[in-house]
C-alpha cells in the first residue's frame, strides 16, 4: 500500500467521519429543527364522534357558518324553502353551540329577530346568568326590536327564572324602578304564577299587588280583588283543599283577607 | 447601570451570545419563564411534565440565542417553542397511553368529552400559535408576559391605543380558531382563561435555577462538539491510522443504525399495535364529513342519557336528522323506534319527517301514519313541510281533509311563512278562505297580527278589505294600539281605517295611551326621534284634547325627564294646561319630584274639579312615600289656595287611613 493510498483512505475516513459528526451533532440539535417546524400544528388528537357530527352539521348550509349573524341565517334557510322544522333545528344547533356569553353578545348586538329563537336564548340565559342578564335587560343593554321581542324574550327569561325561584324573580321585579315595566313585567310575570303555581302566587301577595298597581286611582288600576280572583280560579281547579285552607288562616282584618274572601264569594256564586 | 429588569430583551440577548453573559441569560429566563411555564401547563395539563417542556424549550433559547438576530418580542418567539415541545411531549405521553390503553382506546374515542374546559386548555395554545405574528405577539406580551399596553407600545412601537385594539380582534381570532377545533369558548373568557393561568403557574426558584444552569450545560455542549469537530478537521492529516480504524468502524455502525431507522414500523412487532392504533384513530379523523347511520346511533344514545342540557343533544340530533340521506330515512327512523323514552325523541321523530317530506310528502305521509308513537308528530311535520315546498299539491291534500288537524298545521305554517313573507301567508289565507271558511277566520287574525309587526301599513289595508265589519274593527283596534307602541303615527293610520266615528275615536285614543307609554319619550325629542314617530312639531290638527291629555299622561309614567320636551310641543295655553294635567297624574306614578313646576303651573279651578283634586292628591301622597321631607318642604313653599288644600288633605287621609 503506497503512500497515496493511505492519504487517501484516511480522507475518505476522515471525511466519514466528519459526515458522521455532522450528522451525530444533528441529533441534539433536533430540539432547534422544532423552530423551524414552527407555523406547522401539531398533530390533533383524534376526533370524536360527536366533534364529526358537530362539524358535519356546521359544514352542512352557509347558514351554519360561525360568525354569520342569526338574523342571515334565517334569511338563508327561509330562502331555501326546505322543511320550516330545517330552519328552527339549525338555527337552535347555532345557539346551543354558543356559550352564555355569546348570547348575551348577540342580543346586545340586535342580532336574533325571531321570536323561537329569542325565546331559546331567554331560556338559556335564565338557567344560566339570570342576574346578569336581568340587569342588562334593564339598562335597556339588550336590543329587542319591538314589543313582542319584549315579550317574547321577557316571558320566557321570567317564567324560566322563576322554575327555579319566584322569590328571586319577585325581589328583582321589586328593584326596577317604580313604573310601566315594573307594572308590565309584574302582571305578565304573576298571571302567569297565578295560573301554574297559585299557591305561590297566594304566598307573594301582598308584594306581588304592589308591583302590579302603579297608583290608587285612574284607569290603570289592578286591585287585590282581581289577582286574588285570578289566584283562586286556577288553585281551585288544582288544589281545593289547599286554597280552602289557605283562606281560613289568612290574618282577619288584613286586606288580603278581604280581597281573598271577595273573590271566595265571587267564585262561589259563579 | 440599568437593572436587568429595565434591560430589553434584544440587549440581553447580545450579552449572552457575544460575551457569555449568564446572568443576561438568567435575567431574560426570570422574565419569560412565567409566561413559558404557564403555556406549557394549559398543554400539558400536568407541573412535571410542564417543567420539561420549561426545561426544553430554555435549552433551544439558549442554543439558538445567536441565531436569533433582530427578535421583535422574544416572549413571542419563546412561547412558539414552548408550543411546538409541548406539543412534542404530548404526543409522547398520547402515544404510551395509547398502547397502555389500546383496549379500551378504541371505544371511547367515540365518546366526546363535553366539558369544554377541559377541551379549552390543551388546544388554547396552539391556536393561539397559529395566529398572525402581531397578534400572536400582543396576546403574548398583554396576557401571557402581564405587560400593560403603553409598554408594548415601548417594545413595539405604535401606539397603546392601537395594541389594545388590536388585542381584542386577536382574542376573537383566538376564539374563531378555537370553536373550528369544536372548542366554544368566548373573547371574554379567553382573556380571562390567558391572565388566569399566568398568575396561577409559578415555578419554585430552585427549579429555574437548576433549569437555567441545565441550559446553559447544554449550550455548551453544542459549542464544545463544534470545537472538537473542528479540531478532528485540522489533524486529520497527522492522525491517519487511528482516523482510518475509527473510520471503518463508526461508518460500519451508521449504517446499520441507519438501516434499523429505515425499517418500516409494520415489520416490528413492537410497532404493531400502535401502527394499527395510528391507522384507526387516522380512519375516525378523515370520517366525519358524510353522514353515517353510526352518528345517529351515537347521538341518539347520548341525548337517551342525557340528565342535564338535554337541549344540546336534542338540538344536535333535531339537526342531524335534516342531514340523513333519502336511502337511509329507513334506516334512521328504525333507530328512532328502538328507543325506549318516545316523548323525548317526538321532537327528533317530527325532523326526520320533515326531512323525509323534503324528498317525497306524499311518501313521508304515507310513512308516518304508519309510524306509531310518532304518527302525529310524522304528520305534522310532513304537512308543514309541504305547504312550505309545494303550497298547492298540500292545500288539496288538506282541503280533501277538513281536520282540526289540519287546521292547526295550516296555522303553525302562516306563524312561519309571517316571519320573512307574510304577503305570501296572506295570499295562501286568501286561498283557504274560499275553500274552508270556518277555518279562516282564526288564519286571518293570526296573520294580521303578526303581519303588521313587520309591515303595519300593508297588513291594515289588507284588514280593511274585510267585509266582517266586527271582525274587521276589532282587529283593526288591537292592530292599531300593537302598532302604535313603537311606530306611532302607523297605529293611528290603522285605527282611522275603522268607519263608525265613535269606535274609531276609542281605537285612536287607546292607540295614543300606549304609543306614549311605550315610546312617547322618543317621540318628542328634536333629533332623536325618527318619521313614524316624530312629534316634535307639536300636536298633529287632528288630536283632539283627550288625546293631548292621554299622550301627556302616559309619556310621563316612562319618561318624567322630558317633560320640558313635552311642553316645547303645546302650540297654545290651553294644549299646556292638557299637557300639566296629564303630567301631573302619570308623572305621580313614578317620579312625583320631576313634576313640580307643572304642578305649580295647574290653575287653582283644577283643584276645584273632583278629578283635578283627586290627581293633585295622588301626586303629593306618592311623592311622601318616597322622599317625604322633600315633598313637605315643597308645599310648605306653596302660596295656599285650593291647590295647596286638596293636597293637605289627601295627606290628612292617607294618615288616617
Amino acid at each position: 500500500m503506497n503512500r497515496s493510498t493511505v492519504y487517501l483512505m484516511a480522507l475518505a475516513t476522515g471525511a466519514g467521519i466528519g459526515f458522521l459528526l455532522v450528522h451525530l451533532t444533528a441529533t441534539p440539535q433536533a430540539t432547534a429543527e422544532s423552530i423551524s417546524q414552527a407555523g406547522a400544528r401539531p398533530p390533533r388528537m383524534p376526533e370524536t364522534m360527536t366533534a364529526a357530527t358537530d362539524r358535519l352539521i356546521s359544514a352542512s348550509s352557509p347558514a351554519m357558518e360561525e360568525g354569520r349573524p342569526i338574523n342571515s341565517s334565517l334569511d338563508l334557510l327561509f330562502a331555501e324553502r326546505k322543511s320550516p322544522m330545517r330552519t328552527r333545528a339549525f338555527l337552535n344547533s347555532r345557539l346551543q353551540m354558543m356559550t352564555a356569553d355569546q348570547l348575551t353578545g348577540i342580543l346586545m348586538k340586535g342580532d336574533v329577530r325571531s321570536q323561537p329563537e329569542l325565546e331559546a336564548i331567554a331560556r338559556r340565559l335564565a338557567r344560566e346568568n339570570p342576574e346578569a342578564t336581568f340587569d342588562l335587560y334593564d339598562a335597556d343593554r339588550l336590543q329587542l326590536y319591538g314589543m313582542e321581542s319584549v315579550y317574547t324574550f321577557t316571558d320566557a327569561f321570567l317564567r324560566t327564572w322563576g322554575e327555579t325561584s319566584t322569590d328571586a324573580v319577585i325581589s328583582r321585579l321589586a328593584k326596577l324602578k317604580r313604573g310601566g315595566r315594573q307594572q308590565d313585567l309584574t302582571l305578565r310575570f304573576s298571571d302567569h304564577l297565578a295560573r301554574t303555581n297559585p299557591e305561590a302566587a297566594a304566598r307573594d301577595f301582598n308584594r306581588i299587588v304592589y308591583l302590579r298597581n302603579m297608583q290608587d286611582t285612574g284607569d290603570m288600576v289592578f286591585t287585590h280583588d282581581r289577582f286574588a280572583g285570578e289566584i283562586l280560579r286556577s288553585w281551585s281547579g288544582k288544589d281545593e283543599a289547599g286554597m280552602r285552607k289557605f283562606l281560613e288562616n289568612l290574618p282577619p282584618g288584613s286586606r288580603e283577607h278581604a280581597a281573598f274572601n271577595r273573590a271566595a264569594d265571587k267564585l262561589e256564586q259563579r | 447601570m440599568p437593572a436587568d429588569d429595565e434591560i430589553p430583551d434584544q440587549s440581553l440577548l447580545d450579552r449572552f451570545v457575544r460575551h457569555g453573559d449568564e446572568s443576561a441569560f438568567a435575567a431574560l429566563v426570570r422574565r419569560h419563564h412565567g409566561m413559558a411555564f404557564a403555556t406549557a401547563l394549559r398543554i400539558c395539563g400536568d407541573r412535571a411534565e410542564a417543567q420539561d417542556v420549561l426545561q426544553q424549550a430554555l435549552i433551544v433559547l439558549a442554543r439558538r440565542a445567536g441565531e436569533l438576530g433582530d427578535v421583535r418580542s422574544l416572549g413571542a418567539w419563546l412561547h412558539r417553542v414552548v408550543v411546538l415541545e409541548a406539543g412534542k411531549s404530548r404526543q409522547k405521553t398520547h402515544k404510551r397511553r395509547l398502547r397502555e390503553t389500546m383496549a379500551y382506546q378504541i371505544g371511547s374515542m367515540a365518546r366526546e368529552a363535553e366539558d369544554n374546559a377541559a377541551k379549552l386548555l390543551p388546544e388554547l395554545d396552539r391556536s393561539l400559535d397559529a395566529l398572525p405574528a402581531k397578534d400572536r405577539e400582543v396576546l403574548t406580551l398583554h396576557y401571557l408576559q402581564g405587560h400593560t399596553f403603553k409598554s408594548i407600545e415601548g417594545l413595539l412601537g405604535g401606539t397603546a391605543e392601537g395594541w389594545q385594539k388590536r388585542s381584542v380582534r386577536a382574542l376573537e381570532k383566538l376564539a374563531t380558531r378555537l370553536r373550528g377545533r369544536s372548542v366554544t369558548v368566548s373573547a371574554i373568557t379567553l382573556a380571562t382563561v390567558l391572565t388566569t393561568s399566568r398568575t396561577e403557574a409559578v415555578v419554585t426558584s430552585a427549579f429555574l435555577e437548576s433549569a437555567t444552569r441545565r441550559a446553559l450545560d447544554q449550550a455548551l455542549v453544542k459549542t464544545t462538539g463544534l470545537s472538537a469537530k473542528l479540531a478532528l478537521l485540522l489533524t486529520m492529516k497527522t492522525g491517519i491510522a487511528i482516523s482510518l480504524t475509527s473510520g471503518v468502524i463508526l461508518a460500519y455502525g451508521w449504517g446499520a443504525t441507519a438501516r434499523a431507522t429505515r425499517q418500516p414500523r409494520g415489520e416490528s412487532i413492537g410497532h404493531a399495535r400502535h401502527s394499527t392504533i395510528q391507522e384507526t384513530t387516522s380512519a375516525l379523523r378523515s370520517r366525519p364529513q358524510a353522514f353515517t347511520l353510526e352518528m345517529v346511533r351515537q347521538a341518539v344514545s347520548d341525548h337517551e342519557a342525557a340528565t342535564e342540557r338535554r337541549a344540546i343533544t336534542e338540538s344536535r340530533l333535531r339537526t342531524l336528522m335534516f342531514l340523513v340521506p333519502e336511502e337511509h330515512l329507513e334506516d334512521t327512523l328504525e333507530i328512532l323506534m328502538g328507543v325506549k323514552d318516545k316523548d323525548r325523541f317526538q321532537q327528533v321523530a317530527a325532523a326526520l319527517f320533515g326531512r323525509w317530506a323534503e324528498f317525497d310528502p306524499e311518501a313521508a305521509l304515507a310513512r308516518a301514519n304508519g309510524s306509531g308513537d310518532f304518527s302525529r308528530q310524522g304528520r305534522r311535520a310532513v304537512m308543514i313541510t309541504w305547504l312550505n315546498q309545494d303550497g298547492e299539491a298540500a292545500l288539496a291534500s288538506i282541503f280533501s281533509n277538513k281536520s282540526e288537524e289540519n287546521r292547526g298545521y295550516l296555522n303553525e305554517f302562516v306563524i312561519y311563512q309571517c316571519e320573512r313573507a307574510p304577503h305570501e301567508a296572506a295570499v295562501l289565507v286568501d286561498r283557504v278562505a274560499q275553500e274552508w271558511p270556518e277555518a279562516d277566520r282564526g288564519l286571518f287574525e293570526t296573520v294580521a297580527e303578526l303581519w303588521s309587526r313587520s309591515d303595519p301599513l300593508p297588513a291594515g289595508d289588507w284588514v280593511a278589505s274585510c267585509e266582517d265589519e266586527d271582525l274587521k274593527n276589532k282587529l283593526l283596534r288591537t292592530m292599531a294600539v300593537d302598532v302604535s307602541k313603537t311606530r306611532g303615527f302607523d297605529g293611528l293610520t290603522i285605527a282611522n281605517h275603522i268607519q263608525d266615528p265613535k269606535a274609531r275615536a276609542d281605537a285612536r285614543n287607546d292607540a295614543i295611551y300606549w304609543w306614549g307609554t311605550s315610546c312617547g319619550g322618543y317621540s318628542i325629542i328634536p333629533g332623536k326621534t325618527r318619521p313614524y314617530r316624530d312629534l316634535t312639531g307639536g300636536f298633529p290638527a287632528d288630536w283632539t284634547d283627550e288625546n293631548i291629555r292621554t299622550f301627556a299622561l302616559t309619556t310621563m309614567v316612562n319618561f318624567s325627564k322630558n317633560l320640558p320636551d313635552l311642553l316645547r310641543l303645546a302650540a297654545d295655553d290651553h294644549q299646556r294646561q292638557l299637557i300639566y294635567e296629564g303630567a301631573v297624574k302619570g308623572v305621580g306614578w313614578s317620579n312625583p319630584a320631576a313634576v313640580t313646576e307643572a304642578a305649580e303651573a295647574l290653575p287653582d279651578s283644577f283643584a276645584r274639579s273632583p278629578s283635578g283634586s283627586e290627581i293633585l292628591g295622588v301626586f303629593i301622597r306618592r311623592w311622601s312615600e318616597m322622599d317625604a321631607k322633600a315633598a313637605a318642604a315643597w308645599l310648605e313653599r306653596q302660596p295656599s289656595g285650593p291647590k295647596t288644600e286638596a293636597m293637605r288633605d289627601a295627606l290628612q287621609t292617607g294618615k288616617s287611613k
